[in-house]
């Protein structure tokens, strides 16, 4: 294969983001910087099932987070790993009943980095006209979310979101050609989060 | 294996099947970078030739095959230049010299696949530097089978091959091959050889470029049809008896007819 630089720098940069998100200006205390929620997703371009934790602003209106997905061979025909970073907008929410809120309509914006020596972020200088870098794809999404607030407990609350999205490559084809339609470059995800 | 061993794989048989079947459905996608599963069977392009054989042999011999290249992500222009193609049936299969995706990913092979579909006549496609982005080596093995393959119609040897090689640390093009292949073609046969890149492209460096223009001229090829360089050209590059023929990208609404009759050949451009 031609020669890949090394995945070092976005892997830095991918750490900085989150661990630079909680450590701002915002954060009071050392207490500040655990997780707000955890999460577990199932597919949406960032693996068969992907982990996460991250923090929340603004009542949960603002997400942001970091997650490493995985697909096996036997489900991608290849083994597939994936680190992201992903945010999240929600313009409002609504409550539905007692305990019970809606967020009916959110949008996000995640970065992904498929891990591997195949994979490279940062193409050498003559390659940048050329190649997209294999190892980057940015995944849009717009989402529903649901969430059950727990009084009292120590889990705040438990969510269920349902995301509808596409990554930029298939943008890219989707504006290329009539032939390529919405439905060939949506994907959906659904994802769990735990807010403690 | 226990009764619990037994219940556990059950279960995870269960839960595969159950992902594959959601996933069936509905547009669950893990990531760009998946590879179709293994499938029995040797590709599209065997399934092609396959079918070029069974195409019966006239008492005049000649006959006539189109060439298009680089159809990256011009999936519309490619179904006009299948239409083309169909409306002419003396036009026996279509060879298409590479880039046929943008990015190398399994979803864009899939969507070109779909429109060789509408293709009336036989196809074959050789693999390009695009192509072999990311995972996309996998995915054209799988779905197209082998990079370097050869087949003979009506007095005439192609050799398809990879020549991508700057995509590769070693070994591209495999000159072993190329040579044992030609060589294995009759006296009285034209040799056509199919490839991504043209010897002078980008994708070689200088000095396996050459080795491979001597290589094709040593071996006796006739004609050397490319892609790559989004523009057409047929002459005799080398001075060596070798005449090289690239076609246009799809994009710019062209290809090219090449006529074999009398153990000779005519090139023909055709805009669409």
């Amino acid at each position: 294969m031609r020669s890949r630089p090394s995945l070092r720098p976005c892997l830095a940069i991918a750490a900085a983001l989150w661990l630079g998100l909680p450590a701002g200006p915002w954060a009071a205390s050392a207490s500040d910087l655990v997780p707000d929620y955890l999460r577990i997703q199932f597919a949406g371009e960032s693996g068969f099932l992907s982990l996460g934790a991250g923090y929340s602003w603004w009542n949960r209106r603002i997400e942001a987070e970091a997650a490493y997905g995985f697909a096996p061979e036997a489900l991608a025909g290849i083994d597939l790993h994936i680190l992201s970073q992903k945010n999240t907008f929600s313009p409002g929410r609504l409550k539905v009943a007692g305990p019970l809120f809606l967020d009916p309509i959110m949008a996000g914006i995640a970065a992904n980095f498929t891990q591997g020596r195949r994979y490279e972020v940062i193409l050498p200088p003559h390659q940048r006209d050329y190649y997209w870098p294999d190892g980057l794809h940015f995944w849009f999404f717009a989402a529903t979310k649901w969430t059950y607030e727990f009084e009292g407990a120590s889990v705040r609350a438990l969510s269920a979101t349902l995301e509808a999205g596409t990554i930029n490559q298939y943008l890219r084809a989707y504006n290329s050609s009539e032939s390529v339609g919405l439905g060939d470059i949506l994907s959906l995800a659904v994802s769990v989060r735990l807010y403690l | 294996m226990g009764y619990q061993g037994k219940r556990s794989l059950d279960l995870r048989i269960a839960a595969f099947l159950g992902v594959a079947a959601l996933n069936s459905c509905l547009p669950f996608n893990y990531s760009p970078h998946e590879v179709p599963r293994r499938k029995s069977g040797s590709g599209i392009n065997f399934e092609q030739i396959d079918r070029i054989r069974e195409i019966p042999k006239s008492a005049e011999g000649g006959f006539r095959f189109a060439v298009m290249a680089d159809t990256h992500l011009a999936f519309d222009e490619l179904k006009a230049a299948i239409d083309d193609v169909n409306s002419d049936p003396s036009i026996e299969f279509t060879v298409i010299a590479g880039d046929v995706t943008y990015f190398g990913y399994k979803k864009e092979f899939e969507w070109f696949a779909e429109t060789l579909r509408g293709f009336a006549s036989p196809y074959l496609v050789s693999v390009g530097n695009h192509d072999l982005q990311a995972n996309g080596a996998a995915v054209f093995r799988r779905m197209f089978g082998a990079r370097d393959f050869s087949f003979e119609h009506k007095g005439v040897k192609f050799v398809f091959f990879d020549d991508n090689a700057r995509e590769y640390a070693c070994c591209v093009p495999d000159f072993e091959w190329l040579e044992a292949e030609t060589a294995a073609a009759a006296d009285s046969q034209l040799v056509f050889a199919v490839s991504h890149s043209p010897p002078a492209g980008d994708q070689l460096d200088s000095a396996t470029g050459v080795r491979l223009a001597g290589a094709l001229a040593a071996s006796g090829v006739d004609l050397s049809i490319h892609g790559h360089q989004h523009s057409y050209l047929y002459l005799e590059s080398f001075g060596d008896g070798v005449m090289y023929l690239a076609a246009d990208n799809i994009a710019d609404r062209n290809y090219v007819i090449v006529t074999v009759a009398d153990g000779s050949w005519s090139v023909e451009r055709v805009f669409f």
